[in-house]
């Protein structure tokens, strides 16, 4: 009977030193991250300023005019003037969509943009008195 | 092949033991994985199809640029064709670079300071993706340049 208790154990501990299967990586999950952005400068008669930005992966973005008035003055312009977002191109910002507005204190233009560079867009309608200081906060993935 | 003899009883036995040994040992399969078969393949570069002039005015000490958007991966030229301007000499030496436009401004990845010439100055090859082209004074401008710059890509 030695042979066969010989037999069972050689046996067990054979199959016992195979391998396990290899596991699978563990899977990370990643959590879309927002970007903000204060974009301020001068903006002149007739004019257009524009801020680039990449965005990582498809997602919102949120643009708020949130204060715009004359140089050497304090209150807020009456006139409105036109922000977007599109794509840089020539010299400007080439705009895909746009709205009027003046400023306020909430996000006035939201749209979905897919990843890659894209930009910000304001300018002026004509309406603008003189050279204004503008100030835009903008969000993006 | 493990029938009991009883005159070969113990021969038997350990011939038996070493087949089995072998039979098992054998089903142990190897569980290391093998690493991929790697595959490097070069993208050929598209040549450019399409040519963008870019003119405009560097004032002294400070830049400007010029977006645009490839469709393909491949090569873009960049071309400083001439400069001009009254105090300006045509051989002045300027900065010309090709980036990608970031906040208000291009950031170039590739530059050059150069003269304008006819031959390209700045190429390479780059993903489709948006692009700008930024000519800037290095410090030899006296007065405001006018510039003419030759943009081609896929």
């Amino acid at each position: 009977m030695t042979w066969r208790y010989t037999l069972l154990l050689l046996g067990a501990l054979l199959t016992s030193s195979c391998g396990d299967a290899p596991t699978s990586p563990d899977t990370t999950a990643t959590t879309p991250t927002t970007s903000s952005v204060v974009f301020e400068g001068t903006l002149e008669q007739d004019q257009s300023r524009f801020y680039a930005f990449n965005a990582s992966q498809t997602g919102s973005v949120t643009v708020n005019l949130a204060s715009l008035n004359l140089v050497g003055h304090r209150e807020a312009l009456t006139v409105p003037v036109r922000i977007g977002v599109g794509v840089p191109k020539g010299e400007g910002c080439g705009e895909t969509q746009s709205i009027e507005a003046l400023p306020a204190l909430v996000s006035q233009f939201s749209t979905t943009l897919e990843s890659g560079i894209h930009c910000v867009n304001i300018a002026d309608m004509g309406q603008l008195p003189g050279t204004a200081i503008f100030l835009i906060r903008f969000s993006h993935h | 092949m493990c029938r009991r003899r009883s005159s070969k009883w113990g021969a038997m036995n350990w011939r038996c033991l070493a087949c089995l040994c072998v039979v098992l040992a054998a089903g142990c399969s190897d569980n290391t994985p093998t690493s991929p078969t790697e595959t490097t393949t070069t993208p050929t570069a598209a040549s450019p199809t399409i040519t963008e002039q870019f003119d405009g005015v560097v004032p002294v000490g400070g830049s400007k640029f010029y977006s645009f958007t490839t469709s393909t991966y491949g090569t873009i030229n960049v071309t400083l064709a001439a400069v001009g301007g009254a105090f300006v000499p045509s051989t002045v030496m300027l900065g010309v670079g090709l980036g990608q436009p970031s906040g208000t401004d291009c950031v170039t990845t590739t530059s050059v300071n150069t003269a304008a010439g006819s031959t390209v100055q700045v190429t390479g090859n780059f993903d489709a993706a948006v692009y700008c082209a930024k000519v800037s004074d290095i410090g030899n401008l006296f007065a405001p340049a006018s510039f003419s710059v030759s943009i081609a890509y896929p």
